[in-house]
C-alpha cells in the first residue's frame, strides 16, 4: 500500500464558481437552450442542474470586454445567453495587435539599448518603472484578483479597423480549445452588455455525451475547422491536398479520399485533464514508475485499430520488459502511433499486432484514422502515385525500432526520468550537464544582468545521473500555467512562441504559479527604484459618523499588502543574444533544449 | 553536432600547428630580425589583453559578442600559445633584473593558475556529481547548522532517556569539533576525504562497545549525519576551490597587465631609437 494518502476526490468537490446559487440554476433551466434538453438522459449522479451549478458560472460582460483572446489557453466554453459578442474573423497577420488585447509586444533591444543595461540596472531586485503601469496600453483592466477582466478602450476603432463578425444569443464558442487543450484561435469580445454561461470542460464533456445536437455541432465544427487544419500539417496526409496544376480527376479523387478521412476520423482524449500536479506527488512518493496511473491508448499485442495521431499532450511508447515496462520513445503533437504495424500488415497481407504500448502521460488527445481508411487514403494512394515517400524510413518503417536504437545511445533511465516527470513537455528545458558545470553561477549572473538584476531561475532542480533540470520555465508545449490567467497576462509571444508574462497586466492572482507543476513561476513583491515595496492605491471610502463628520479612511487588509507579480524565465525574448544563461555558460554545460524534438535531445545528450 | 572530443582534437591540432609556425618563423627570423624582442613582446601583450578581455565579455552577457564557451576555448588555447611567445620573448632564458624577474614571475603565476583552474574545472565537477546530494555553495553553512541541530536533538533525546553520559561526552570531545565548521580543505581537494573524518569513524566504532542498545542505535543515526557532514565538507572544498581560484587568477592578470604596460614603456624609452 502506498504511503501517499489523499482524501477521495469527488466529481464536484470543487465547484467552478462558489457563487452559483440554486435560483440562478433554476433560471438557466427555464431558458429554451436547457429546457429543451431531455433530462432523462442524465444520470442521478450527474443531473443537468448539477452540471449547471457545479461546472459553470455566469458572466456579465460590459461593452468592449474581452472574453477570450487568440493565443490564450482555456479550459472552458461559453454559451451566449443574452446580448451579442464580436469574433475576430481573420486573426492572422492583419489581426489585432498584442497591445490592443492587453499584451505587451516583445521588442528586441537595439545594441545601444542592450549596452545601456550596464549602467541603468537598478541596485535592488524586482524594481519596476511604475509609470509603465499607467500608460501605453490600448487595453484597460477592471476588477481585482481572479475576477479581473480586460476590455477594449477604443471599441469603435477596433471594430472599424479589424474584421469581426457579430454573434448573437443563443450561440456557443471556445469548446474546441477547451476539449482539445489547444490555444484559442480567435478573440471574442462583448458588443454591448451581454450575459454568458461559462462551462468548464468537464461539464461540456458530460453535456456532449447526453445532448445529441450539441455533440453533433461540436463534432461538425471540429471536422470542418480543427481536423482539416491538423491533417494538412501531417506528413501522412499532406498529399490529399491537390496541387493547383492537378487534373480535375485527381482533384476529385483526392477530395473523395479527404472527405472519407474527415468523416471516419475519431477524436479521443485520454488521461486526467486538470490534475497536473498529481504526477509531482507520484514522483515524490516514488510511485511514478508504475505506469498504471497513465491512461492506455493502445496496448502492445493488440491489433491496431487505426493510426493514432497525437493532437495534444505527450504519449509514452513502451514495451513489456520482464515485469515492467520499458520506455523506448515518446510522441509529441503531430507524431503518429501504429503506422509501422499497419504498413507492415498492408505490405505482407496479414495483420501485424502492435509492437509497443502507447499511454497518455498526463493528458493527451489523439485523432484515430481507422486502419482501412489509412490503407486506402495513404498507403494505396501513395503506392498508386509512385510517391517516394512510401519508402521514407522515418515515416513508414518501424520508427519505434529506430527510436529504440537511438535510446541505446542515451541512458534508458534518463529517458524514463524525462518522461515520468513530464519534462519532455518543455520546448526550452534548461538542462545542465553536472560533469561539465563548474557551479560558477555565470548563468545566474547573466540572467540577472539581462533582467534588471533579478534572476529568473534557480540553478537547482531534479537530477538524474549527471543531468540536472533546473527550475526554469521550460516554455511547455502544453502550458498549463496559461489556463485560468484572468487577464491573459501570461501568453505566448507571437514572434518566438516563448511563454511570457506581461508585467503591466499581471494582477498577482498566483493562478499561473499554482498551476505550474515544475515550480518555474515565482511571485515577487515589486519595488520602487529606492527598493521599497509598492502598495496599491487605497480605494476605501471614508465612513461617516452620526454627525455626518467623515471618519479617517481605513484601508482594507488587502490594501496593506504589497503588490505582487508573477515572474519567470522569458528566454530573453527581448535580448539580441538569445537565452543569456546558455550564452554565458563557459563550459557548454547548460543548454535550452526542445525535449519534444527527440532527435535534437538525443544529439545533445550523446555529445 | 560536433562532440566535445572532436572539438578538443581540432583545437589542439590548430594550436600545435600555430606553435610550429611561430617556432619556425622565430628560428628562421632570429638570424635576420635583430630586434625580434619587440615583435614577440607586442604579440605577447596583445594576446594577454585579448585573454583579459574575456572577463569583460563575462560582464556583458546581454551583448551579441559570441558565446562565453567560444571565448573560453580561445582563452584556453591562446593561453597556451602565450607560454610559447613568452619563452621566445625571454629567449628561453631566465630574465635578468628585478623588474623583469617580477614580470616573468607574475606571468608564470597567471599561466600556472590558469592551468590549475583548467584542471579543476575539468575534474572537480565530475567529483561533485559523483558525491551526490549536492547543496548550493551559499547554502552550505545552513545545511551544516541543520546537521548540527539534528545531531544535538538526537543526543539530547537519548541523554534524557539513558542513564549514562557516554554519548554526551563523546559528542563534546569528538563529534562537535568535527561538526562545527570546515576542516582539512586540502585533504578534501586531493584525497576527497579527511583524516579527521576517518579518525572519527574509527572512534565511533570503538565507542559502540561502551553503549547500550538504544544508545548504539542513536549513534548509528549520528554516524550517518556525520557522514553527510563529511560529504558537505567535500562539496564545500571542491565548490570553493572552483570559485576561489579566479580570485587569484584575475587580480594577477590585472597586475600582469600593469607590469607589462610599464615594461613596454620602459623598453621603448630606453630602446635608443630602435623601432
Amino acid at each position: 500500500m502506498s504511503d501517499l494518502q489523499i482524501s477521495r476526490p469527488e466529481r464536484w468537490g470543487v465547484p467552478f464558481a462558489a457563487d452559483m446559487h440554486d435560483d440562478e440554476v433554476e433560471r438557466l433551466m427555464s431558458i429554451s437552450l436547457f429546457s429543451q434538453i431531455d433530462q432523462s438522459k442524465f444520470s442521478g449522479k450527474i443531473p443537468l442542474s448539477g452540471i449547471l451549478k457545479n461546472d459553470s458560472r455566469l458572466l456579465k460582460c460590459s461593452h468592449g470586454e474581452i472574453i477570450v483572446r487568440k493565443g490564450d489557453w482555456g479550459n472552458s466554453a461559453f454559451f451566449l445567453l443574452s446580448g451579442s459578442v464580436r469574433v475576430e474573423i481573420e486573426p492572422g497577420r492583419e489581426g489585432m495587435p498584442p497591445e490592443v488585447l492587453g499584451r505587451a509586444p516583445v521588442k528586441r533591444k537595439s545594441f545601444f539599448e542592450a549596452l545601456k543595461q550596464l549602467w541603468s540596472r537598478p541596485r535592488h531586485t524586482e524594481v519596476r518603472n511604475l509609470s509603465t503601469y499607467t500608460s501605453g496600453s490600448n487595453a484597460g483592466i477592471k476588477g481585482k484578483g481572479s475576477d479581473t477582466r480586460v476590455f477594449l478602450q477604443d471599441f469603435s476603432r477596433v471594430v472599424e479597423r479589424y474584421k469581426t463578425t457579430k454573434m448573437d444569443a443563443v450561440e456557443f464558442f471556445g469548446e474546441q480549445s477547451a476539449l482539445g487543450r489547444i490555444e484559442r484561435t480567435a478573440t471574442v469580445f462583448a458588443d454591448g452588455e451581454c450575459e454568458l454561461l461559462e462551462i468548464r470542460w468537464q461539464g461540456i464533456r458530460d453535456l456532449m455525451s447526453r445532448v445529441e445536437w450539441l455533440r453533433d455541432r461540436v463534432d461538425d465544427r471540429f471536422r470542418a475547422y480543427g481536423l482539416r487544419a491538423f491533417l494538412r500539417t501531417s506528413p501522412y496526409f499532406e498529399h490529399l491536398e491537390a496541387d493547383d496544376d492537378a487534373t480535375p480527376e485527381v482533384k476529385q479523387r483526392l477530395e473523395v479520399l479527404s472527405t472519407k478521412v474527415m468523416k471516419k476520423a475519431e477524436f479521443k482524449s485520454y488521461g486526467s485533464y486538470d490534475k497536473v500536479d498529481r504526477f509531482t506527488k507520484l514522483v515524490e512518493a516514488g510511485n511514478a514508475t508504475d505506469l498504471a496511473h497513465e491512461s492506455m491508448i493502445a496496448q502492445e499485442g493488440d491489433y491496431p485499430y487505426g493510426v493514432m495521431l497525437v493532437r495534444s499532450g505527450i504519449v509514452r511508447v513502451s514495451h513489456q520488459y520482464n515485469n515492467g515496462h520499458k520506455t523506448v520513445s515518446y510522441l509529441t503533437p503531430g507524431q503518429a502511433f501504429g503506422v509501422d504495424e499497419i504498413t507492415a500488415g498492408w505490405r505482407d497481407g496479414k495483420p501485424v499486432h502492435l509492437q509497443y504500448s502507447a499511454r497518455a502521460v498526463g493528458y493527451a488527445t489523439v485523432i484515430v484514422i481507422p486502419t482501412a481508411v489509412f490503407e486506402e487514403a495513404v498507403l494505396e494512394e501513395l503506392l498508386a502515385g509512385g510517391v517516394s515517400k512510401l519508402s521514407d524510413p522515418s515515416l513508414f518503417s518501424l520508427q519505434h525500432e529506430a527510436a529504440t536504437t537511438a535510446t541505446g545511445e542515451i541512458d534508458p533511465g534518463l529517458l524514463e526520468f524525462l518522461v515520468e516527470r513530464r519534462l519532455v513537455n518543455g520546448t526550452a528545458t534548461m538542462l545542465i550537464d553536472l560533469d561539465r558545470c563548474t557551479r560558477c553561477d555565470d548563468c545566474v549572473r547573466a540572467c540577472a544582468a539581462a533582467h534588471d538584476n533579478s534572476p529568473r531561475f534557480l540553478r537547482h532542480g531534479p537530477i538524474h545521473d549527471k543531468y540536472m533540470v533546473a527550475n526554469a520555465c521550460m516554455h511547455c508545449a502544453d502550458p498549463v500555467c496559461m489556463i485560468q490567467c484572468p487577464t491573459g497576462a501570461i501568453h505566448r509571444n507571437i514572434q518566438g512562441g516563448e511563454v511570457v508574462i506581461n508585467d503591466a497586466t499581471c494582477v498577482g492572482c498566483t493562478a499561473c504559479a499554482n498551476n505550474c507543476p515544475y515550480d518555474a513561476i515565482r511571485m515577487v513583491q515589486i519595488r520602487d527604484p529606492n527598493g521599497n515595496p509598492v502598495y496599491p492605491t487605497h480605494t476605501s471610502q471614508p465612513g461617516k459618523m452620526d454627525t455626518d463628520e467623515l471618519l479617517p479612511i481605513i484601508p482594507t487588509m488587502k490594501e496593506w499588502e504589497p503588490i505582487i507579480k508573477a515572474t519567470k524565465c522569458d528566454l530573453c525574448a527581448d535580448q539580441n543574444t538569445g537565452p543569456a544563461c546558455q550564452n554565458a555558460c563557459p563550459h557548454d554545460a547548460l543548454v535550452r533544449l526542445n525535449l519534444g524534438d527527440y532527435k535534437t535531445a538525443t544529439d545533445w545528450l550523446k555529445t | 553536432m560536433k562532440s566535445f572530443t572532436q572539438r578538443r582534437t581540432f583545437s589542439i591540432c590548430v594550436t600545435v600547428l600555430t606553435a610550429i609556425i611561430v617556432l619556425a618563423v622565430y628560428t628562421i627570423g632570429s638570424g635576420t630580425l635583430r630586434q625580434h624582442g619587440f615583435l614577440s613582446g607586442w604579440i605577447l601583450l596583445a594576446l594577454i589583453v585579448f585573454l583579459a578581455l574575456y572577463n569583460v565579455r563575462k560582464a556583458l552577457p546581454f551583448l551579441p559578442l559570441g558565446s562565453s564557451a567560444s571565448w573560453l576555448q580561445f582563452h584556453i588555447y591562446c593561453g597556451f600559445l602565450t607560454f610559447l611567445m613568452f619563452a621566445i620573448h625571454v629567449r628561453f632564458a631566465v630574465p635578468n633584473g628585478v623588474f623583469e624577474c617580477s614580470l616573468a614571475l607574475i606571468y608564470l603565476s597567471v599561466f600556472l593558475s590558469g592551468i590549475i583552474g583548467l584542471y579543476m574545472s575539468r575534474t572537480y565537477p565530475r567529483r561533485l556529481t559523483d558525491l551526490g546530494n549536492e547543496v548550493i555553495f551559499e547554502h552550505i553553512p545552513v545545511v551544516r547548522r541543520q546537521l548540527q541541530d539534528q545531531i544535538e536533538s538526537l543526543l539530547l533525546k537519548c541523554n534524557s532517556e539513558a542513564a549514562t553520559s557516554a554519548l554526551a561526552e563523546f559528542y563534546k570531545d569528538r563529534i562537535r569539533p568535527f561538526i562545527v565548521g570546515q576542516h582539512d580543505v586540502v585533504s578534501h581537494l586531493i584525497l576527497g576525504s579527511s583524516w579527521r573524518y576517518r579518525s572519527l569513524v574509527r572512534a565511533i566504532a570503538d565507542q559502540n562497545r561502551y553503549l547500550n542498545d538504544d544508545e548504539r542505535q542513536v549513534l548509528t543515526e549520528v554516524e550517518s549525519l556525520v557522514s553527510r557532514k563529511h560529504q558537505v565538507d567535500t562539496q564545500y572544498a571542491l565548490q570553493g576551490a572552483l570559485k576561489m581560484w579566479l580570485f587569484f587568477h584575475i587580480p594577477a592578470t590585472y597586475a600582469l597587465l600593469i607590469f607589462a604596460v610599464f615594461h613596454s614603456v620602459l623598453v621603448h624609452a630606453w630602446s635608443g631609437g630602435v623601432s
